[in-house]
């Protein structure tokens, strides 16, 4: 395996577990809860109608950003498992049809 | 619709808690910058998988720039609405506060009830009346402010949730966390409400009253022309705003009189064929009159609670001593002639002893309670000369015209002391001469004035004691030997024969302990040191009534001046 390909299969893979990194914070990142505070804060107000509304825009948002990243990483994880597998396979292919072999 | 229900019940913590938590969950959202940056499509990886990777990997960082932004808008508002939540509880606190010490009581639905009416003497029952009416509709106004605060916070706040919502907040352009977050931040300021249109000084001290401290700096540095001549702000504010000014308008009246200066001497006739040569002559009366204005603070401890130069003259009110905290404020309303650039240092002068005297008869018979005097030079008072003196021009002094239309504001000038106050000063009112007029005119209104002192008065505006809104027994006058103006009787009869008002002396008079006091004569020695008029004068602004000299004043003049019975 070449070095400049065993660099770029690395640097898929470091993107993948970064992507999933970012996927899992962006998870805990609880953001619905504190827009339902703030609606508890002022009741009785439009605003706590819109802090409502936001509250459960901002959860999905978050949650949807958090799937969508961890996605993310497991198809450049994927990515990066094919290419090596399809690598090797090359490799093995001419390792085993190349001059050096014996007939 | 904000009820006062609403705001009670609204806490201020729990926004402070989300604000924090919401600075913790940025922080959070922006340490995913290095992530993202790292989750990037290596270099040296081509081909369509590597588009769509790096296509997907943009798609997802500005999802999360946008979730960043609408989070730094939130963040914003929520600090900024805790501040505002914060003021407006304060100002509801105020006008609870003034509520429970007059006896009235603030309901949910924002009605004002009396629920400790006093008890007073049959004599004073409509006075009493008149004042708790006054006070209630002060409760009502302020009311109002604050609603009309709160329905703006709540109406901005709402906003910008909703805009986060509908991930509607901008996060600017660029790729990075940090610069979605600053475009967020400035998506979530809430507004600054202006004063009400029009508003009463009760409104205008509700107004104030639910601003945030760092809205009321910003006001004063921004626009201290909304606020120097705001009747119902504290006078401190008035006079650091007035004073902000002043450099202000003098380069721009300096500018004016190079502008009018060069167009006059571009012209080979001069001012004969246009206004320019007067326009001038105002513009230069107004710069003499910041000179006045600047020498009279020099003098230190006063305060300029009123700045207008956009009349032909220049008007001005200018403090001695501080009417925000003092126990007795007297307001001084001068009459023919009075301007800012010839009057006023003289007046503030007058004004300056007048307060040492009342708070030496304060500290002398009384609680030593502090005094303020205040020079108020806010109205176009007639001028000597062919207009003046034309009884067809409305700006004569022979007519009333300039005392009605001034005493509009005066009225706004003494109820915006009482309304940026906690609690109410004891407020005299004090004119002479014309001004006694127009300080007639102003007290018909109800405007909390306590004692009222009309001296070389051609009238008060009215022939009737009762249509002058002060305390009964608590208008007085002063009249001196040989002052023919305190006999026209020209704006309702001469108050020497107004029934109910009180004589105060001008004449030589020595005092029970000793004390000698000088005799005023003529028109314009009213307010003379150590002179019984100027006694007179201390001891009704110290609110030390049982001290005054009374006398009847009358001379030769006032036969002259007596009224008809029927015909008044």
């Amino acid at each position: 395996m070449g070095d400049d390909f065993t660099v770029v299969l690395d640097g898929i893979r470091t993107g993948s577990e970064q992507a999933r990194a970012a996927g899992e914070g962006a998870g805990a990142v609880k953001l619905g809860e504190l827009a339902t505070s703030i609606a508890g804060a002022l009741r009785g107000t439009r605003s706590a109608t819109s802090a409502g509304e936001l509250a459960t825009a901002w959860d999905a948002a978050v949650a949807s950003l958090s799937a969508d990243l961890k996605d993310h990483s497991r198809r450049l994880a994927e990515s990066a498992t094919v290419y090596e597998d399809t690598e090797r396979a090359v490799e093995t292919s001419f390792s085993s049809t190349g001059p050096d072999r014996a007939i | 619709m904000v009820s006062i229900g609403d705001i009670r019940a609204w806490q201020p913590d729990a926004l402070d808690a989300a604000f924090d938590a919401l600075t913790s969950r940025q922080d959070t959202l922006l340490g995913l910058a290095d992530e993202l940056d790292a989750a990037r499509v290596p270099p040296g990886w081509s081909g369509d998988a590597a588009s769509s990777a790096a296509s997907w990997h943009g798609t997802l960082t500005e999802r999360t720039r946008r979730i960043v932004a609408g989070v730094s808008a939130v963040r914003r508002a929520v600090g900024e609405t805790s501040d505002a939540v914060v003021a407006v509880g304060r100002a509801l606190g105020e006008a609870e506060s003034l509520a429970r010490f007059h006896g009235f009581a603030i309901g949910d639905d924002s009605l004002v009830s009396d629920v400790h009416p006093p008890v007073v003497a049959a004599a004073d029952v409509d006075a009493v009346a008149r004042e708790r009416a006054r006070v209630q509709a002060e409760i009502i106004d302020r009311l109002e402010q604050i609603l009309r605060r709160a329905d703006d916070v709540d109406a901005d706040f709402s906003g910008v949730l909703g805009r986060a919502a509908r991930d509607e907040i901008d996060d600017g352009s660029g790729l990075s966390l940090s610069g979605a977050s600053t475009a967020g931040a400035s998506a979530g300021g809430l507004s600054t409400i202006e004063p009400p249109p029009g508003g009463t000084p009760a409104d205008n001290a509700g107004w104030w009253a639910a601003l945030s401290e760092q809205e009321r700096e910003a006001l004063i540095t921004d626009k201290p022309e909304l606020l120097g001549n705001l009747d119902g702000l504290p006078a401190e504010v008035r006079d650091e705003a007035n004073r902000g000014r002043l450099g202000d308008e003098r380069a721009r009246l300096e500018a004016e009189a190079a502008r009018l200066q060069a167009d006059l001497d571009d012209n080979l006739f001069g001012g004969t064929f246009t206004n320019a040569d007067a326009d001038l002559d105002h513009v230069n009366a107004k710069l003499a009159s910041l000179d006045a204005i600047e020498k009279t603070l020099e003098q230190g401890d006063r305060q300029l609670l009123l700045l207008d130069l956009s009349q032909e003259r220049a008007q001005a009110a200018v403090a001695v001593g501080d009417v925000g905290t003092a126990d007795h404020v007297a307001v001084f309303t001068p009459g023919l002639g009075s301007t800012v650039n010839g009057s006023l240092e003289g007046y503030d002068d007058n004004m300056e002893r007048l307060r040492q005297q009342a708070e030496a008869e304060s500290d002398r018979y009384g609680d030593g309670g502090s005094v303020a005097a205040v020079t108020w030079i806010g109205y176009q008072a007639p001028q000597p000369g062919v207009e003046g003196y034309n009884p067809l021009d409305s700006d004569s002094v022979l007519r009333d015209d300039s005392a009605r239309r001034g005493a509009g504001d005066l009225a706004d000038f003494y109820r915006g002391i009482d309304a940026s106050r906690a609690t109410d000063p004891h407020l005299t009112a004090l004119g002479h001469s014309y001004g006694s007029t127009t300080t007639g005119f102003a007290v018909q209104q109800d405007t909390g004035v306590d004692d009222a002192v009309f001296f070389g008065s051609p009238g008060v505006g009215t022939s009737h004691i009762e249509d002058l809104n002060v305390p009964p027994g608590h208008a007085y006058r002063i009249e001196a030997r040989n002052d023919p103006v305190a006999d026209f009787g020209a704006f309702g009869i001469d108050p020497s024969h107004l029934d109910g008002m009180t004589g105060l002396s001008a004449r030589e008079e020595t005092l029970p302990g000793g004390r000698r006091l000088a005799e005023s004569t003529g028109h314009s020695d009213y307010l003379t040191q150590d002179s019984t008029s100027q006694y007179n004068m201390s001891v009704v602004v110290a609110g030390q009534h049982d001290r005054r000299v009374q006398d009847d004043g009358r001379g030769w003049g006032d036969i002259g001046s007596w009224p008809i019975p029927g015909t008044y």
